[in-house]
């Protein structure tokens, strides 16, 4: 069957070709390649004559040279070549766009740094000092356990009171201010204040809720 | 606990008054009994999404035992109120004889989200204790080691004036009376916010070891005491504890310090716990609190440093250690620590009846 190839082997490939020395996936498509192609037959052909005229030359070279060894090096040569013109060659538009965003993250990076670099550098330390430990309760709060409850228990002047989501249980001293308050850490506030008339003396407690 | 088997009944009939109904309920066998309620004060207003309810009972009580009482601790459970919904009241310094009578004012304020429906406040009693330091009740609020507290308290305090008088005459007792009158003018409060298990403030946090005051003859000590401080909130406090005595302790309470930036100091609380040392033994105490220190216009009051004293231990044997006048005559100690009840009530006399009144007071004991 005959049809038209648009598409030609290069050079290099059908030297590689001719020489044993493309692979075999790659030896297989190009022979494929080449059965339909009448051009690419016709170069492939003429590397192989010559290829074959280099050979029989080489038989009347010196005995000094290596023929084998510089054979390889031709080869290595040839697939350098081969790397090098991939690496000049257009890179796909996905790829480009992924280096122009890494270049962007890069700028970006560096900005952020200076600027968070010359902030600290120019925070008074009251306010570093401050603005890490913020920085850590956020940190810690995120990963400890979190064992907050609603209940709050309140001694101040105006009396005492017990909290517990939204409700609350308090006790304001006849004279707020001469009261004396305290807080107990198993859970409790207590007020202690003085009958003028009777001389006795109360001391209410408010306990939490647990 | 005698009570607890006995099965209670009502001693005074509910007051129908709407909204909230205040029930004073004591066991069969209670050494004091019921002799009149009035709860005319208690009323309950809405406002807006809630309701406040003003809790106020006036009670008289009265000695139906054969010893003489000392002190009282009733219970006030609101739990159809406010969650928790618990609060005691306290009388110590009595000295009631049997068929004798004495009131005592249940006096709470409530505030919950408005719910239609009648609620009851029970008032019961938690504890009484004679003047043998016997003691009477289910206990369920520790009111035994409270009560014993002041009345040990009070029988050192009277004690100590007592011998004022006796070396010094009225002169040296009216001495430390207007001394004592002085430092409670100086005495300035604070106040207190406690939550478990969560510290809000975002200071810088640093490591602040409590400073211990050593009595002589103090059945505990603290090798080591310390609490995490961030700007006003201290949070768990934490205190090595180790019983120097022969006797196993049952719990010890911790007297606690605070020391602003500008050198003032407060009794910032209590740290009781309920830790069994064997003679010799050593223990952790953790309590899980964090407290947070305002002036009394609101301001955070930063700490600077910290304080503890052993304020008071009890034995397995349920004998209570106090700290001595001697003891507590330390100058950090007198700047900030309060008068005891017993001294309270003594100064009260001295203030409104006079000099005399408070020898004749001292001379009844």
């Amino acid at each position: 069957m005959n049809h038209v190839n648009v598409n030609h082997m290069d050079d290099s490939r059908l030297a590689l070709l001719a020489g044993g020395d493309l692979g075999f996936w790659r030896s297989l498509r190009a022979h494929w390649h080449v059965r339909g192609c009448e051009r690419c037959r016709a170069a492939l052909e003429a590397f192989q004559a010559d290829r074959r005229a280099v050979a029989q030359a080489a038989q009347d070279m010196p005995a000094s040279i290596d023929w084998a060894r510089l054979s390889e090096e031709m080869t290595g040569n040839i697939r350098v070549g081969l790397a090098a013109g991939e690496c000049v060659g257009d890179y796909p538009a996905k790829l480009r766009f992924f280096r122009f965003r890494w270049s962007a993250a890069t700028v970006v990076a560096v900005l952020t740094a200076v600027f968070v670099v010359g902030f600290w550098i120019n925070l008074p330390a009251p306010q570093a000092d401050h603005l890490a430990a913020a920085l850590k309760s956020i940190v810690s709060r995120s990963t400890a356990h979190d064992t907050s409850r609603a209940d709050m228990l309140v001694a101040s002047g105006h009396g005492i009171e017990a909290k517990t989501n939204g409700a609350s249980l308090s006790y304001v001293p006849p004279d707020p201010g001469a009261a004396l308050v305290t807080v107990s850490t198993r859970g409790s506030v207590a007020a202690r204040s003085l009958d003028d008339d009777t001389g006795q003396t109360t001391i209410t407690e408010v306990y939490d809720a647990r | 606990m005698r009570a607890r088997s006995l099965p209670l009944i009502t001693v005074c009939a509910a007051t129908a008054w709407a909204g909230v109904l205040p029930r004073v309920e004591f066991p069969r066998d209670s050494p004091v009994s019921l002799l009149s309620s009035d709860p005319a004060g208690s009323t309950e207003a809405i406002r807006g999404g809630a309701s406040v309810v003003d809790v106020r009972v006036a009670l008289v009580l009265r000695n139906s035992g054969q010893q003489r009482i000392r002190g009282v601790t009733l219970v006030v459970l609101a739990q159809d109120l406010a969650p928790g919904g618990k609060a005691s009241v306290t009388v110590p310094s009595l000295n009631v004889g049997p068929g004798e009578t004495f009131p005592v004012h249940v006096d709470l304020r409530l505030l919950r989200p408005y719910q239609p429906g009648d609620a009851v406040v029970q008032i019961g009693l938690d504890g009484v204790l004679f003047d043998n330091l016997g003691f009477y009740g289910p206990n369920r609020l520790n009111s035994r080691r409270a009560l014993m507290v002041y009345e040990l308290e009070a029988r050192r305090d009277r004690q100590y004036l007592r011998a004022l008088l006796d070396s010094g005459g009225p002169a040296r007792l009216q001495q430390e009376m207007l001394a004592d009158m002085s430092r409670r003018a100086d005495a300035t409060g604070i106040d207190v916010q406690m939550v478990h298990g969560r510290a809000t403030n975002v200071d810088p946090e640093r490591q602040v070891q409590f400073a211990f005051l050593a009595f002589p003859d103090a059945p505990v000590d603290s090798p080591g005491a310390m609490a995490v401080v961030r700007g006003n909130e201290a949070v768990t406090p934490h205190f090595a504890v180790h019983n120097r005595s022969d006797r196993e302790i049952r719990s010890v309470e911790i007297g606690w310090i605070m020391r602003d930036q500008q050198g003032r100091e407060y009794m910032a609380g209590a740290v009781p716990a309920d830790v069994h040392l064997a003679p010799g033994e050593r223990r952790e105490m953790t309590p899980d609190a964090v407290l947070r220190f305002s002036s009394r216009t609101g301001q955070p009051m930063a700490i600077a440093a910290m304080t503890g004293f052993v304020s008071n231990v009890e034995f397995a044997d349920g004998h209570v250690w106090i700290p001595s006048r001697m003891s507590l005559e330390n100058p950090q100690l007198a700047k900030v620590l309060a008068p005891s009840p017993e001294e309270d009530r003594l100064l009260q006399i001295y203030r409104r009846k006079g000099l005399k009144a408070l020898v004749d007071e001292l001379k009844k004991f």
